[in-house]
C-alpha cells in the first residue's frame, strides 16, 4: 500500500522532471530534433530509471540494508538500459532502423544524460525520503515520550496501591488487633514494621529511583510484617554482595515479585518455606535473585502472571532490551526469579 | 437455653492458617460462649477438614484464604457435618455472596459485637431442629457463586522446557509465536523456545486485545510490532524490535492493521 503509493508518487514528480529535461535539451542540444521525440525518449529514459531505483530501493530496505547505494547504482544502470531499449524500439517505429546509428548517437545521449540528471534527481528523492522518515521519527519520538509520561503517572499510582495493597493492609491490622490480646509486645512491632513500611512506601512513589539497599530495606519490612502473621511458616534472608550504598534501583521491581512469592507460593504451601533475595555485580551487570521455595506456579501461573508481566515490561521500559526478567523452577521447589540490568 | 446446654455441650473447631488470629478468636468465644466447647484448632484447610470429620463438631470458624484447602472448599467436602461460619479479610466478592444468601461471615478483625450476633443466631439455629438442610443449601448456593467467580483468565506466563529446567515466559516478552511442524515456536527478543501447544490453543488463551492471529500459523504480540510493510511481492509483513526476521501476514487477516 504505501511502496505503491510512493511508486506512484514519485513517477509523477519523475514525469514533471523528464518534461523540463526534454525542454532543456530540445532548446539547447538537440536543436534540430522533434520535440516529440525528445519528450518521449526523456520520459521513457526518467520513468524506467525511476522505476528500477525505486525497485533497488525497496529490495535495499528489505533485504540488503549495507548496499543501499549499489542497489541505487544498478537501478540506475538498468533504468538506463531500459530506457534506452524502449526509445530505440520508438524510434525504429518512425525512422529507419539503423543500429550503429543508435548507438552511437542515441544511446550514448541517453546514457549521458540519464546520468547527468538522473544522479542529482534520485538525490533529491533519496533526500525527500529521509526528510518524510525523519519527521515521522519525530512524531514517533513525540508519542513515546507523552506515553512514557502517562506511564509515570501511572506507575505512581499503581506503586501506592500495589505496596499497599487492602487485603495487606486489613489482615495486618486484624493481626494487630489480635495480638493485644496475646502478646503485646508483638504487638507493637507490627505497628513498629507497618509504620516503616508506610513510611518508606509513600516517600517513593514520588521518586522514580531509589537506591537498592533502600528498595531492601522495604521488602524486609514487608518480609517482617509477614513473618509476624506467618510464624514458622515463614523464613528469610536477603544477601546484598553489591557493596555499594548508593546504587540507583527503580521501585517497584523486587517488592512485586517478593508479594507473588508469599502470596502464591508460601501462603498456599501447608508448610510455607523461605525466601531468598540474593544481589551482586558482576562485569556491570546487577543481578537480583528472588527465590522461594513455595508451591510453585500451577493452577495461579495466570493471576501470578499479572504482576510478573507489569514487573518485566516496567523493567523493559525503563532499561530496554539490555535487561531482563527470567522465571524458572527453582529446585527441588518454588520459583526463582533473576533480574539483570545494566549498571 | 440452659436445658440444650446440659443435654449436649455445643462444640466447634477454629480453623485459620494464622496463629495470632486463631488465638485471638478463641479468647473472644471464652469471653462471650464460655459454654462452648472449642475442641482443637486447625492451621491449614487439610486438617481442618480431617478435624471435622474425627471430632464432629456442632460448629466450625474456617477462615477462607487456608493453604492446603479454602474454607470453602472445607465447608463443602463437610456438608452436613457441621454449621459452618466463615471468617474472611477484606474481600468484597466473598461478602456479597454471603450477604445474598444470608450465611453467617465474620470479617476480620474480629469484633466483640459481630462476634456476639453470630453466637446469638447459631444458638437459635442449634435448638430449632431440621433448619440444618436449610442452612445447608444456601452454603450450597455461595459455594457456587465462589466457584464460578473464576474470572475469564487469559494465558500470561508460558511454560517453556529449557533442558531440565521449567521456565515461566511472560507473555509481555513474547514477540510472536509461530507453528512448525508439531511445535509452536515462542520467539522473545533473546531466546526462541519450543512448546507443543497448538497456536488455535494459544490464540484461546491469550488475551485477544493484544495478541492477534495473523495467518494460520502466527500470533503476534502487537505491542511489540515496531514496523508494517509489504514486501517486494506486496506480501504485507511485520517486523518487530531487536530481532532480524519477521512474520508474513495472511490476506485474510489484513483488515487488522489497515484500521491502524
Amino acid at each position: 500500500m504505501k511502496y505503491s503509493k510512493n511508486i506512484l508518487s514519485s513517477m509523477a514528480i519523475t514525469a514533471v522532471f523528464s518534461t523540463a529535461i526534454a525542454l532543456v535539451l530540445n532548446f539547447m542540444v538537440f536543436k534540430e530534433a522533434r520535440f516529440g521525440e525528445v519528450f518521449i525518449i526523456s520520459q521513457f529514459t526518467g520513468l524506467s530509471i525511476c522505476f528500477f531505483v525505486n525497485t533497488g530501493m525497496i529490495i535495499s530496505e528489505q533485504k540488503l540494508k549495507k548496499w543501499m547505494g549499489g542497489c541505487i547504482a544498478l537501478g540506475l544502470t538498468i533504468g538506463i538500459i531500459a530506457g534506452g531499449l524502449l526509445s530505440i524500439g520508438f524510434l525504429s517505429y518512425f525512422h529507419q532502423l539503423n543500429l550503429r546509428y543508435y548507438y552511437e548517437n542515441v544511446f550514448s545521449s541517453i546514457a549521458v544524460f540519464g546520468v547527468v540528471f538522473g544522479i542529482p534527481i534520485i538525490y533529491f528523492f533519496t533526500a525527500r525520503e529521509k526528510l518524510i522518515e525523519s519527521q515521522k521519527k519525530i512524531q514517533n519520538e513525540k508519542i513515546k515520550r507523552l506515553t512514557m509520561e502517562k506511564e509515570t503517572a501511572m506507575t505512581t499510582l499503581r506503586l501506592l496501591q500495589a505496596q499497599i495493597e487492602p487485603h495487606f493492609l486489613f489482615n495486618t491490622l486484624s493481626n494487630v488487633i489480635s495480638l493485644f490480646d496475646i502478646d503485646v509486645e508483638k504487638a507493637k512491632q507490627m505497628l513498629i514494621d507497618m509504620n516503616q513500611y508506610l513510611r518508606i512506601s509513600l516517600a517513593r512513589t514520588r521518586q522514580e529511583m531509589v537506591t537498592l539497599s533502600q528498595e531492601l530495606d522495604l521488602v524486609r519490612q514487608y518480609l517482617d510484617i509477614f513473618k509476624i502473621r506467618m510464624g514458622k511458616r515463614l523464613s528469610y534472608e536477603i544477601n546484598d554482595k553489591t557493596d555499594r550504598k548508593d546504587l540507583l534501583f527503580p521501585p517497584l521491581i523486587v517488592q512485586p515479585l517478593v508479594e507473588n512469592a508469599i502470596k502464591y507460593g508460601l501462603e498456599p504451601k501447608v508448610d510455607g518455606g523461605k525466601i531468598s533475595i540474593d544481589c551482586w555485580i558482576e562485569k556491570e551487570l546487577l543481578s537480583i535473585v528472588i527465590s522461594d521455595t513455595g508451591k510453585g506456579l500451577d493452577e495461579d501461573a495466570n493471576q501470578a502472571g499479572i504482576g510478573i508481566n507489569n514487573v518485566s515490561k516496567r523493567i523493559e521500559s525503563i532499561y530496554g532490551n539490555k535487561a531482563g526478567l527470567t522465571l524458572t523452577q527453582n529446585h527441588p521447589s518454588g520459583i526463582k526469579a533473576v533480574i539483570r540490568v545494566p549498571l | 437455653m440452659k436445658k440444650n446446654d446440659v443435654m449436649k455441650q455445643i462444640s466447634a473447631i477454629i480453623a485459620d492458617d494464622e496463629e495470632n488470629l486463631r488465638i485471638a478468636i478463641t479468647i473472644l468465644l471464652e469471653q462471650l460462649w464460655p459454654q462452648l466447647n472449642i475442641l482443637d484448632h486447625a492451621e491449614n484447610g487439610i486438617e481442618a477438614l480431617s478435624l471435622i470429620e474425627k471430632t464432629k463438631p456442632d460448629i466450625a470458624f474456617l477462615d477462607i484464604q487456608m493453604p492446603g484447602m479454602t474454607g470453602v472448599e472445607v465447608a463443602k467436602k463437610a456438608t452436613g457435618l457441621c454449621k459452618v461460619v466463615f471468617i474472611t479479610a477484606y474481600d468484597q466478592y466473598a461478602v456479597q455472596a454471603f450477604e445474598s444468601e444470608a450465611v453467617d461471615y465474620i470479617l476480620k478483625p474480629v469484633t466483640k459485637e459481630r462476634l456476639l450476633t453470630t453466637i446469638l443466631r447459631l444458638k437459635k439455629q442449634l435448638t430449632v431442629k431440621n433448619s440444618t438442610t436449610d442452612v445447608d443449601e444456601k452454603i450450597q448456593k455461595v459455594i457456587q457463586v465462589l466457584e464460578n467467580r473464576q474470572l475469564p483468565d487469559y494465558l500470561r506466563l508460558v511454560k517453556v522446557k529449557t533442558g531440565n529446567n521449567l521456565r515461566f515466559v511472560p507473555v509481555s516478552q513474547v514477540l510472536y509465536f509461530k507453528a512448525e511442524d508439531k511445535y509452536t515456536i515462542v520467539q522473545t527478543i533473546t531466546h526462541e523456545f519450543l512448546i507443543k501447544t497448538p497456536i488455535k490453543e494459544l490464540e484461546n488463551a491469550l488475551d485477544p486485545k493484544l495478541f492477534w492471529r495473523v495467518h494460520r500459523s502466527s500470533i503476534v504480540n502487537i505491542d511489540k510490532i515496531q514496523v508494517i510493510k509489504r514486501s517486494f511481492t506486496n506480501q504485507m509483513i511485520v517486523g518487530f524490535d531487536g530481532i532480524d526476521h519477521t512474520i508474513i501476514i495472511s490476506r485474510s487477516y489484513e483488515h487488522l492493521f489497515k484500521q491502524m
